[in-house]
């Protein structure tokens, strides 16, 4: 029997439901884990990183969903939270460091060349090790539009930030992973 | 040589990314489990009313007790100080802290403490006949006679 998927109104009012609470989230996890958790990776590489901040987003959408007023779409709220689970992840790591940015961007960057759970093309990790220079709101922009190809209003949405400023962002973002790409590579 | 132009568009997208294997099944078992642990920890957090009548009628139980304790333990100690102390040293310090004779003797004929002869306070006072003499009102003493 096909698995039937709930629409997000659907999900709200059997979660609003005490009989249905548990299965209404069961579906929501069920329905949006790879998106959240792939968004997650893309920031901070490391799969453990990313499994434990999957797992605090989902635990943070269980605690918040009654106060969700569906103004957006689930899918964007989702975000926003595994969004600021990232930021924050990366800004304890730097303070970790008490140095320059550099440090994290290279530990992250020889993950991608010793990770066993890491492999692809040369230019591939190239071009990963070219979007961790961004810095880390504008690699979030750069990770939205180029691999997961969404709307500027949908990323305005979860980052808070104008259409506008976003397509500046995103421009610039790609000129800087090209000039690295050209510079390191050939 | 000439460097190649990169065209970030025309590069295929690859996900370099690998996961363990059953990854995403494994992962709603876990959330499920923690949600499940979360939603017992918030029951038991809950408060009610009852909760608040019960550690007021607790601090106030431990407060009388206290009170007790306390004093218990005051009347102890004053009990351990005196027993220390003689009779003799009792009366000396209270005649030296200006409570008549008349009182003191007063005090221990009725308690049946100690006999105390009026010469024996006389010499407690260590004051000579002499001094006596001085400090009698003569002319009273006659009107007296």
């Amino acid at each position: 029997m096909p698995e039937i998927k709930l629409s997000d109104a659907e999900i709200l009012t059997k979660f609003s439901v005490d009989e249905t609470k548990n299965f209404a989230f069961n579906q929501l996890v069920n329905i949006y884990q790879q998106k959240v958790y792939w968004h997650i990776r893309k920031m901070v590489i490391d799969h453990d990183d990313a499994d434990d901040l999957t797992q605090e987003t989902f635990i943070k959408a269980w605690k918040n969903l009654d106060n969700f007023k569906g103004e957006s779409q689930l899918f964007t709220w989702l975000y926003r939270i595994a969004t600021n689970e990232c930021l924050n992840h990366l800004a304890k790591k730097k303070r970790r460091f008490f140095l320059p940015i550099n440090d994290i961007t290279e530990e992250l960057s020889n993950k991608i060349d010793d990770s066993v759970l890491i492999s692809g093309e040369e230019i591939q990790l190239k071009l990963q090790k070219a979007v961790l220079t961004l810095p880390d709101k504008q690699r979030l922009v750069f990770n939205m539009k180029y691999y997961d190809e969404m709307k500027y209003e949908e990323i305005a949405e979860i980052t808070g930030t104008s259409v506008g400023a976003l397509k500046a962002s995103y421009h610039l973002a790609v000129k800087k992973v090209e000039e690295f790409l050209k510079k390191d590579t050939f | 040589m000439k460097k190649e132009e990169i065209n970030l568009e025309k590069l295929p997208k690859e996900n370099v990314f690998k996961i363990p294997d059953n990854y995403f099944e494994n992962l709603s078992e876990k959330i499920a489990s923690r949600v499940s642990e979360d939603s017992k920890v918030i029951s038991l957090r809950k408060w009610s009313p009852k909760y608040t009548l019960l550690a007021i009628a607790a601090s106030s139980a431990i407060a009388v007790m206290g009170f007790f304790w306390v004093n218990s333990q005051q009347d102890k100690n004053e009990n351990v100080a005196l027993s220390g102390v003689s009779q003799q040293e009792i009366v000396n310090y209270l005649i030296q802290e200006n409570m008549s004779q008349s009182e003191v003797t007063e005090h221990f004929e009725n308690t049946n403490l100690l006999k105390i002869k009026d010469t024996d306070l006389l010499d407690n006072l260590k004051v000579s006949d002499k001094e006596i003499l001085q400090s009698v009102d003569l002319e009273s003493v006659e009107e007296e006679i």
